[in-house]
């Protein structure tokens, strides 16, 4: 079980959301995509859960943390 | 039997043609994002590109032109009455005002603007559904055509509320958007307000330019029924987050009204009196093609999800739905203002000279090799653009947004020269009045 | 005025969708006319056009123009309903359909 780390702090959308998504693309089954976020990608989550992936958000310090993994089957 | 003449009212010449005449633009900046894009287009469905593109596409550039024809067909074709002029002004203006401020959000996904934008766009579809409801609602022909155009403003009221709906619940945390929801908002406006729409005027108009007499349409209340039934069935289903199969089931009745609807209308072409084509007509199997690649796209999408879910496949959703907006209902589009604008300007410049002076005829008035042209180029773009996406190449997709920019262009410079002085090619009667002067 | 010289204005209003004049998509059922008043019954080539009913206005107009001091009516005739094979010759020509007769249509001048 591995943690990929992405910083998407100070980026304009769509970059984050491009990121992340392409992140995905390899992440593990086990694996966790852990994502430092300025705000809300509210445009992402309808992607992530097409593409089979369940996520928490949280605040954390002045931004926010969205842990992304693959929801089990 | 015989009845007493009662020409049909055709609107002012300047109440409906801004309409048409404003609508490219919406083409064109579509055209301006596809040639900017990046590699990152095909990386998900609901990129603020991708907003911005389609709603360039679908409320600038098809619902402009929507419009116009409708405020000239309810009162010319449908035989009903505008309720106010000035209405029609006053949501010109807010339309014009609220489009380009709706996609820059998008664009820059800039949430409160996006609210902001969101609510001029509702409010200029709202003046417009008051003034072609209560238009149709002041008599009207019976005809299966009424029944599409009414079914098809409902559904565009249900397509803006859920879009401004989901809007503010994204700027309020209300509640997470889902992909169904986008799904149901983004069929109800696709299948419910355009395609009805371009399906219920077709029913009207086919056989009335191709001169069709004699063959009648199998399916148009059937489809109407199956197609209003299947979105309401849809849209409900989707917003409750169904098991995959079922929406299998749903996407299939989604596909059959459109499928019916071609059907009749190759059956109406067919059987068409008028066998020279112009412009109209090759739009309509152009038309016809186009949607059949459509749906085509459309199932492959759907066996996609069913196979393999968790792949993206976003490259085919885009070349799906843009062969539905672009290709199904664009060169529909294009086709048939061929034909109402240079009917509108007949009507009211022409029409009162005739007997007096040669009259040119509407063929006189628009140049159908250079409409020709631009329906072609149109044709060219979406296939260079399907084909990008399917390959994921973004030159071929930069390219096609290239056309499409130069084919808005072309587009609106072949509708201007309508506006132009022109003169008949038709013999003017022999000098009777001198002989018969008393 | 004879019926013929009434149909000699007939023949050059146009439909203006299809550029084909109203005698020639056989159009005119009846014309009825002396010196003061001319009476034409005309179809429509599918009921709720606006081309058919913006024709009607025109002949009207043309007629009117043409027969200043006539009274000038102008009747929907709606029976028989009008169908392609009342198109003569040229109008079959123009719409891209093949001629009425299998010897093929009379070429020539006039
Ligand atoms: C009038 C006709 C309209 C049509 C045909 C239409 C069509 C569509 C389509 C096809 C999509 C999916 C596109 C994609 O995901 O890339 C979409 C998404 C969306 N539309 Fe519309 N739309 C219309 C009007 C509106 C209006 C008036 C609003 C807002 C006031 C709106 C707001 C949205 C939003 C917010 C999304 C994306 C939802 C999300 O990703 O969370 N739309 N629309």
């Amino acid at each position: 079980m591995a943690q990929v780390e992405l910083d998407n702090r100070g980026l304009m959308p769509p970059e984050p959301m491009v990121r992340i998504l392409s992140a995905l693309a390899t992440l593990g089954d086990d694996d966790d995509l852990v994502a430092l976020m300025d705000r809300e990608p509210m445009l992402l989550y309808p992607e992530l859960e097409r593409r089979g992936f369940v996520w928490t958000f949280a605040e954390a310090g002045d931004g926010y943390v969205l842990t992304i993994r693959k929801a089990s089957p | 039997m015989s009845a007493r003449v009662t020409p049909a009212e055709s609107p002012p010449l300047w109440l409906v043609a801004p309409f048409f005449l404003a609508a490219p633009a919406g083409l064109a900046a579509a055209g301006v994002i596809i040639a900017g894009a990046n590699s990152d287009s095909f990386a998900g469905v609901n990129l603020p590109r991708n907003l911005a593109i389609v709603h360039a596409l679908v409320v600038g550039w098809v619902t402009t032109t929507m419009m116009g024809a409708t405020y000239q067909l309810i009162p010319a074709v449908l035989g009903g009455r505008l309720f106010s002029a000035w209405l029609v002004r006053l949501q010109f203006a807010l339309h014009v005002c609220a489009v380009p401020v709706f996609v820059w959000a998008f664009y820059h996904w800039d949430l409160p603007l996006l609210e902001i934008g969101g609510m001029m766009v509702c409010g200029s579809l709202v003046l417009y559904l008051a003034n072609a409801v209560l238009g149709l609602a002041r008599g009207s022909r019976p005809g299966v055509t009424r029944w599409y155009v009414m079914a098809a403003l409902s559904f565009l009221l249900a397509t803006g509320g859920f879009g401004l709906l989901w809007v503010m619940a994204m700027r309020h945390a209300l509640f997470p958007i889902t992909f169904d929801r986008i799904a149901a908002h983004a069929h109800l406006g696709l299948l419910g307000w355009l395609g009805l729409t371009v399906m219920g005027v077709s029913y009207q108009l086919v056989p009335m330019f191709n001169v069709v007499r004699g063959t009648e349409p199998r399916f148009s209340r059937v489809a109407l029924v199956v197609t209003v039934a299947a979105l309401i069935a849809f849209a409900g289903v989707m917003l409750l987050a169904p098991p995959r199969p079922v929406r299998v089931v749903f996407a299939i009745g989604l596909a059959a009204g459109p499928i019916l609807w071609g059907l009749d209308l190759l059956r109406l072409m067919h059987h068409r009196s008028r066998r020279n084509l112009d412009v109209q007509g090759r739009a309509t199997y152009l038309s016809l093609t186009m949607l059949a690649v459509t749906i085509a796209l459309g199932f492959t999408v759907l066996a996609m999800q069913v196979v393999s879910p968790e792949r993206n496949n976003t490259h085919v959703v885009v070349a799906y739905a843009m062969a539905g907006v672009l290709g199904w209902m664009g060169t529909m589009l294009i086709g048939n203002t061929y034909k109402i604008l240079p009917f509108l300007l007949w009507y009211h410049r022409y029409r009162p000279l005739v007997g007096r002076a040669p009259v040119p005829v509407t063929a006189d008035i628009y140049n159908d090799r250079a409409a020709t042209a631009v329906l072609a180029s149109h044709a060219a773009g979406v296939a260079v653009l399907v084909l990008a996406a399917l390959l994921e190449n973004t030159w071929l997709l930069r390219a096609s947004g290239g056309i499409f920019a130069a084919v808005a262009v072309a587009h609106l410079g072949t509708m201007l020269h309508m506006f132009l002085p022109k003169t008949s090619s038709r013999p003017m009667a022999p000098a009777t009045r001198p002989l018969v002067a008393r | 005025m004879k019926p013929s010289v009434v149909a000699g204005i007939l023949r050059h209003v146009y439909d203006p969708e299809l550029g084909i004049d109203l005698v020639a998509l056989g159009l005119v059922y009846g014309i009825d006319a002396d010196d003061e008043h001319v009476a034409v019954r005309i179809a429509m080539t599918s009921a709720g056009c606006p081309m058919s009913d913006a024709l009607l206005g025109s002949a009207e107009a043309a007629l009117s123009y043409a027969f200043p001091g006539a009274a000038v009516e102008v009747m929907e005739a709606t029976d028989p309903p009008w169908d392609p094979a009342m198109l003569d010759e040229l109008a079959r020509e123009r719409m891209g359909m093949p001629p009425r007769t299998a010897s093929g249509a009379r070429r020539g001048p006039g």
